[in-house]
């Protein structure tokens, strides 16, 4: 397998002008594991300021969802037709797909970023979010910014990997 | 019958192959998905390596009993035994033992220009897949299409196969790269 070279993991500073880019594509890898069942798919993920839109689909892109989100709105089509609506990603996205995928702190962990709130780094790369365990084990470059390209989020046995494979950084990012 | 004879012995004829292969995912309407590539490799009884290189990396190795699951982008492994409804991917339908085919699958045969077409419809209604179709030319495996319930196809080719070369069995053996997480399934 390809292994490049890994570039140092950087400190909290360093990752703070990917505060200001807010407008992205992240194309990668989801993997969510509960302790008993295992979900994995892939995503499709673009975010325009506040609005967002995610394609989960499956290994062998079965099974495609699609969510579109605003602040306070969101809704998901899934690959039976359904759509489904409601105010927070979190509670749809168990509602829709059964999954506990935390969206609202992932815009900010995704960057490299505590999500918004009280939070304590217990290493450079280690993260300590309400009952969230967030670890950056891997980073890449993308424009001179320090993005992750492997995010490790833990709360008790239950626990997602993201691998993002492309990072796409849009022209509209302030300077 | 005779279609599942002739399969069958072009299927034995396979102790070993190597091949690169492109696959390609399509939407019901035909619509190209996903393009991925790598290669594969496989000898009998029951191992193979499949290796998916982009747009996500991927590895896929069966020593018959278990079958290991890498993904380096997600530095994960996931292993688990080889269960009956899994055995039916082009890879272990390929290097498994296949005598009993035409119990989980009605299979017919047909020819288009120089290449025999076999079509595999499980019976059963749990499988992975609608229908499996695999092509072959002169007696060799070239491609395998497969179908699922949502209509979507996966298209598999097989770039210069080489049969029957001597394969160490050792090249089928996981190794599990360090800092790895597993999941036993």
């Amino acid at each position: 397998c390809a292994s490049h070279p890994l570039p140092p993991v950087p400190k909290p500073d360093s990752v703070a002008p990917n505060a200001k880019l807010w407008h992205w594509q992240v194309q990668g890898r989801l993997a969510i594991n509960d302790g008993q069942e295992r979900h994995s798919a892939n995503l499709d993920w673009q975010q325009q300021g506040f609005e967002y839109e995610l394609m989960i689909f499956g290994p062998l892109g079965q099974g495609r969802a699609r969510l579109e989100g605003q602040p306070f709105r969101v809704r998901l089509t899934t690959s039976d037709g359904k759509t489904l609506e409601a105010s927070s990603p979190e509670q749809l996205i168990r509602e829709g797909l059964g999954w506990d995928l935390p969206l609202s702190n992932l815009i900010y962990w995704v960057r490299g970023l505590p999500a918004p709130g009280e939070h304590l780094y217990l290493d450079t790369q280690l993260l300590r979010q309400g009952h969230w365990e967030v670890e950056w084990r891997r980073f890449t470059e993308v424009e001179g910014y320090q993005l992750p390209s492997l995010i490790i989020a833990r709360q008790g046995n239950f626990e997602l990997r993201l691998a993002v494979n492309t990072w796409t950084l849009h022209r509209n990012n302030q300077p | 019958d005779q279609a599942e004879q002739q399969l069958q012995a072009y299927l034995a004829e396979i102790r070993s192959l190597e091949a690169g292969f492109e696959q390609q995912l399509l939407d019901a309407r035909g619509q190209r998905m996903q393009k991925t590539e790598g290669e594969m490799r496989l000898l009998k009884p029951g191992r193979f390596y499949w290796e998916t290189r982009n747009p996500f990396p991927e590895v896929l190795v069966s020593d018959g009993e278990s079958l290991w699951l890498y993904d380096p982008d997600l530095e994960q492994v996931t292993i688990q035994k080889l269960d009956q409804r899994m055995a039916y991917t082009p890879a272990l339908i390929l290097s498994g033992e296949t005598a009993t085919l035409s119990d989980d699958f009605e299979i017919t045969r047909r020819q288009e220009s120089q290449q025999e077409i076999f079509t595999l419809t499980p019976l059963a209604g749990d499988s992975l897949f609608e229908q499996m179709e695999l092509y072959f030319r002169d007696g060799q495996i070239e491609a395998i299409h497969l179908e699922d319930s949502l209509g979507q196809k996966t298209r598999v080719e097989l770039l210069n196969p080489r049969y029957n070369q001597p394969l160490d069995p050792s090249g089928f053996d996981f190794v599990l790269p360090e800092n790895v997480d597993v999941i036993q399934e």
